[in-house]
């Protein structure tokens, strides 16, 4: 049985991963910049590797009210649920950011749901693929979905969590038209995703490290 | 139309309600269903192996290839919606509408050999009839908020403002685009405020009317009311702040605040003034109660008066007035109609006992009396130097024609000794009718200087206990006589009305008087009714009279004459006033009874009309000691006296000195006499036999009554009888001669002296 203490991130792994993160995620901001026609800066500072209770606590602790979600699903070498966490209360800069500012409140309310998926879906797309691309492995990721709750909400989607899951619990921080937005990304993923992922980014390490030398 | 290598799909493609595109690895068209040929008027045939950027050129593509991008490369899922990308593909509906589609692309086949589906969804249906719902309410809605006066601002829950009305563009100055997303706590002068009332309302309460400001880029403040509500937006809740610009109401406010507050202080000037005119005025100032108890004076009363606050406040004002004017302020409490009293005249009581004229104001108001005292002391000298003035004017008028009167009299005296002197010297006797013509002149001239000194009020009382009703009984045969035959006498007289402390000669006179009088108002004959009663006089009643409350004795004298005119009634007590011919009266009677009634502490009254008759009433003090017996009948008989009894005369006036050590001799007296007191004196340490001392009282030098003083202290057996025809020397007090004291009144006649000299050393 491969415990998530096992399987913890050597250094230089998560150093690597954060590095395919940043990576993603500026791809993200290229995207979402073409989509919005501003510029949209995002970056992750950090990364952590918890289990889903701590991932649930993490939250807990940090967020006092509602959050929202946008959610994804992929499935390919690694599999499990991708999911682009804000406070919901921010949501609205986030949506106005994206609208532009030409629309009355109503019609941000209206808007919210799709502009936030879309968004999250840029975001969450980019960093998957991205992720995919770099470690030369193909995921399928489902359409995006709007969710909103807690972190135990979140946590504890159906079908219901097989023991030892882990999740990969990203910050990222948007900045959108003078707006500093923290949210999370959080890949909640299987052991053997897990293993995979370790594996894929010792590859990966492995190809650099090799170039390097 | 058919793409090979979806043949078996492309007739459920084909009936398909929304539009299908499949994009092989090179990003060619591989599938073109007939809903997205319909749309966008590109045939199947046509569309086929080419890429969208040569299907729709100058279209937005560049969302779509980044999705077929990401699910090519990394089989991700995109999803376009038509609020974020509006018309992406230009396509139009059967009707030739634009028409208005979501687009989702997926990544399609095996892992790693992906295609990319396109798949078009028509929402033009759903999106019209949001836009419909939305405009009818954002119609509505911006009606409201945009004709509201108020700034309306919406915000989430971080504070952020998501919506902002046309009033809020105005009040904070910056457009409704950019305020939406500021902070609001930002806007407001008072940031951390504005913060904890959002906060408030966020956790459900109400907040109504609380008061911010908002600085202007001019540097002006408005100050707004703010009231905030919360509502929740699908998953989201709001606030709502409401905000009134209040700057111009709160400035009327402060102008109306600062305008009491002056008001106050206007007030507090005025008080200021009237207090310190209260304190630095001259006039003495009081307020009392309508029972005129003093509630408050001011310092001029300590000033002028010596009288402090403290003890004056609390008392009955009255008690700070002359007895004689107490009448009038008693009036003044008394009276039901609180009007104002203008120049009210009292003689102010001081503390060292003078008394000051003031001429008093009063007005009533909120149940008080506020009232002013001027000093008039001067001018009520002034007066009362002019009434003196016109009373010796009037004494001069009458001394010519009292000289006259007084002349035919001496005429009468003089003649009558000279005649009576020739006769004598001649050794003629029948001298006696000579002598009683003179001595009747003599007579008159004594009664009418005695009249005069009754209407200065000099004349010496005596008083004596009197039974009045028992004197009105005893003088009736000598009214009768004095009345005539034509005029009948009643005299109604009850056992117990009581005496009164009077002169008894002077009451005698005052009848007299006014039967003759009476007499003469009824020249054909009528009725003089005397009654006497007891009277009680009570508070208000004495007040009204000036005399003092208590029992009196009312003595009334009605006729059934002629009565008096208005006028005449008027002027009755005026000395000299007369109705009677010349040489019929000397004006003096009705003066001569005020001065004795209120010398007596009495109140006389004249109740008279025209061709009725007159009624006098006297009001005499009722006395409580026993009557002194009857008074003495008016004996002729002459009181000798003995050899052995020695008077002492004292007189500094030759002539009376010799005449009455003459008429005493005549008495059969021994007499002796003296210039002076120091002579006197020397002559009672001579002779130790003196047994009684006749002494004027008005002498230069030791006066009557230290001289008697002396003789007493030297020989305390030694009887004393003052002569005096003028009462203000040292022996009277208050026109009242002390009981002790014996006094003849000069001029006397032979009986009188016997009388009184008899009397004295009887006693």
């Amino acid at each position: 049985m491969i415990t998530p203490a096992d399987l913890v991130l050597e250094e230089l792994e998560r150093d690597a991963l954060t590095e395919l993160v940043n990576i993603a995620v500026s791809r993200a901001a290229k995207n979402l910049r073409e989509m919005v026609g501003r510029q949209v800066f995002l970056s992750v500072p950090r990364i952590n590797l918890v289990g889903r209770q701590q991932a649930i606590d993490i939250l807990d602790e940090r967020e006092m009210d509602r959050l929202v979600a946008v959610h994804q699903v992929f499935e390919g070498d690694i599999t499990g649920r991708a999911l682009l966490i804000f406070p919901e209360e921010r949501s609205l800069e986030l949506v106005r950011a994206v609208a532009g500012p030409d629309h009355s409140l109503e019609d941000i309310i209206d808007l919210e749901q799709e502009a936030l998926a879309e968004t999250g879906n840029i975001i969450l797309n980019s960093c998957l693929a991205t992720i995919a691309n770099l470690l030369r492995r193909s995921l399928r990721v489902s359409l995006p979905e709007v969710i909103r709750g807690t972190g135990t909400d979140f946590f504890n989607l159906a079908p219901p969590p097989l023991p030892g899951e882990v999740v990969l619990f990203l910050y990222i921080n948007f900045t959108v038209k003078d707006n500093d937005i923290t949210g999370y990304i959080a890949m909640l993923m299987d052991m053997p995703s897990l293993a995979v992922l370790k594996g894929l980014l010792c590859e990966f390490i492995e190809r650099i490290g090799g170039t390097d030398k | 139309m058919l793409n090979t290598s979806h043949d078996n799909s492309t007739p459920i493609l084909d009936a398909l309600d929304c539009g299908i595109i499949v994009l092989g690895y090179q990003r060619q068209v591989t599938a073109w269903n007939a809903w997205i040929a319909a749309a966008s008027n590109i045939r199947t045939t046509e569309a086929t192996g080419k890429s969208m950027e040569e299907l729709f050129p100058g279209r937005p593509l560049g969302p779509i290839l980044v999705a077929v991008n990401e699910a090519l490369e990394a089989g991700a899922s995109s999803l376009l919606t038509p609020t974020l990308h509006p018309a992406l593909l230009g396509l139009r509906t059967r009707a030739g509408q634009p028409l208005i589609h979501s687009i989702s692309i997926r990544p399609i086949g095996a892992i790693g050999a992906y295609e990319c589906l396109i798949q078009i969804s028509d929402v033009t249906g759903a999106m019209r009839r949001e836009a419909v719902l939305r405009q009818r309410q954002n119609a509505r809605y911006d009606a409201v908020m945009e004709s509201a006066a108020e700034a309306i601002l919406t915000l989430d829950d971080t504070g952020a403002i998501q919506g902002a009305n046309s009033a809020a563009e105005v009040l904070f100055e910056i457009d409704k685009a950019s305020l939406a997303g500021q902070p609001s706590a930002r806007l407001f002068v008072e940031g951390d405020r504005w913060s904890q009332l959002h906060d408030a309302s966020r956790s459900g309460q109400q907040i109504v009317h609380r008061e911010v400001s908002v600085k202007r880029r001019n540097g002006s403040t408005r100050h707004l009311e703010a009231s905030i509500s919360r509502w929740s937006g699908g998953a989201k809740q709001f606030t709502t702040a409401f905000l009134r610009d209040v700057t111009d109401r709160l400035s009327s406010q402060l102008k109306l605040k600062t305008l009491n507050e002056t008001l106050e202080q206007r007030v507090a000037d005025a008080t200021g003034e009237r207090d310190m005119i209260w304190r630095v005025s001259q006039d003495l100032f009081v307020v009392t109660d309508f029972g005129l108890k003093c509630q408050s004076v001011n310092p001029a009363w300590t000033e002028h008066l010596g009288l402090d606050e403290s003890e004056v406040e609390g008392k009955a004002f009255e008690d700070f007035v002359h007895p004689e004017d107490v009448a009038a302020v008693t009036r003044l409490s008394l009276s039901d109609s609180r009007v104002v009293v203008r120049d009210l005249d009292l003689r102010m009581r001081a503390n060292d006992g003078r008394f000051i004229w003031y001429s008093w104001q009063f007005m009533p108001r909120n149940n008080q009396y506020y009232a002013a005292g001027r000093d008039i002391n001067v001018r009520r000298n002034l007066e009362d130097q002019l009434r003196q003035s016109q009373k010796m004017e009037a004494v001069g008028q009458l001394t010519g024609g009292i000289a006259h009167d007084f002349n035919n009299m001496l005429g009468v005296v003089i003649s009558g000794l000279n005649l009576i002197q020739r006769r004598v010297d001649r050794g003629e006797s029948g001298v006696h009718q000579l002598i009683a013509a003179a001595t009747e002149g003599a007579h008159k001239a004594a009664m009418l200087t005695q009249r005069l000194l009754a209407f200065s009020r000099q004349q010496p009382l005596s008083p004596e206990s009197l039974d009045v009703g028992r004197m009105v009984q005893d003088m009736s045969e000598l009214l009768r006589r004095t009345l005539g035959e034509h005029v009948t006498l009643n005299t109604v007289v009850q056992s117990d009305d009581g005496a009164v402390l009077a002169d008894p000669s002077q009451l005698e006179n005052v009848l007299v008087n006014l039967a003759v009088n009476a007499r003469d108002a009824m020249p054909q004959g009528g009725t003089l009714t005397i009654e006497t009663s007891a009277l009680l006089v009570d508070q208000s009643v004495a007040a009204d009279h000036g005399i003092s409350p208590g029992p009196y004795v009312l003595i009334a004298v009605r006729d059934t004459g002629s009565g008096m005119s208005a006028e005449v009634l008027e002027r009755a007590f005026e000395p000299f006033f007369t109705t009677k011919g010349v040489g019929k009266g000397t004006g003096l009677g009705l003066s001569q009874v005020f001065g004795f009634v209120k010398q007596s502490g009495g109140y006389v009254n004249i109740d008279s009309k025209l061709g009725v008759g007159t009624t006098i009433s006297i009001w005499l003090p009722r006395h409580n000691g026993p009557a002194d017996g009857a008074r003495r009948a008016n004996s002729q008989d002459v009181a000798n006296g003995k050899p052995e009894e020695l008077i002492l005369v004292v007189e500094d006036e030759a002539s009376v000195r010799q005449l009455t050590m003459q008429m005493l001799e005549d008495l059969d007296y021994s007499v002796i006499s003296a210039e002076n007191g120091v002579e006197g004196l020397r002559i009672l340490e001579d002779r130790g036999d003196v047994s009684l001392l006749l002494t004027d009282v008005v002498m230069p030098g030791m006066n009557g009554r230290e001289f008697a003083d002396a003789a007493v202290e030297l020989r305390p057996d030694l009887r004393v009888l003052f002569t005096s025809g003028y009462a203000r020397d040292a022996i009277v007090r208050n026109g009242i001669i002390d009981p002790n004291v014996q006094l003849l009144q000069k001029p006397a006649t032979l009986q009188a002296l016997a009388q009184k000299v008899r009397l004295v050393l009887d006693n």
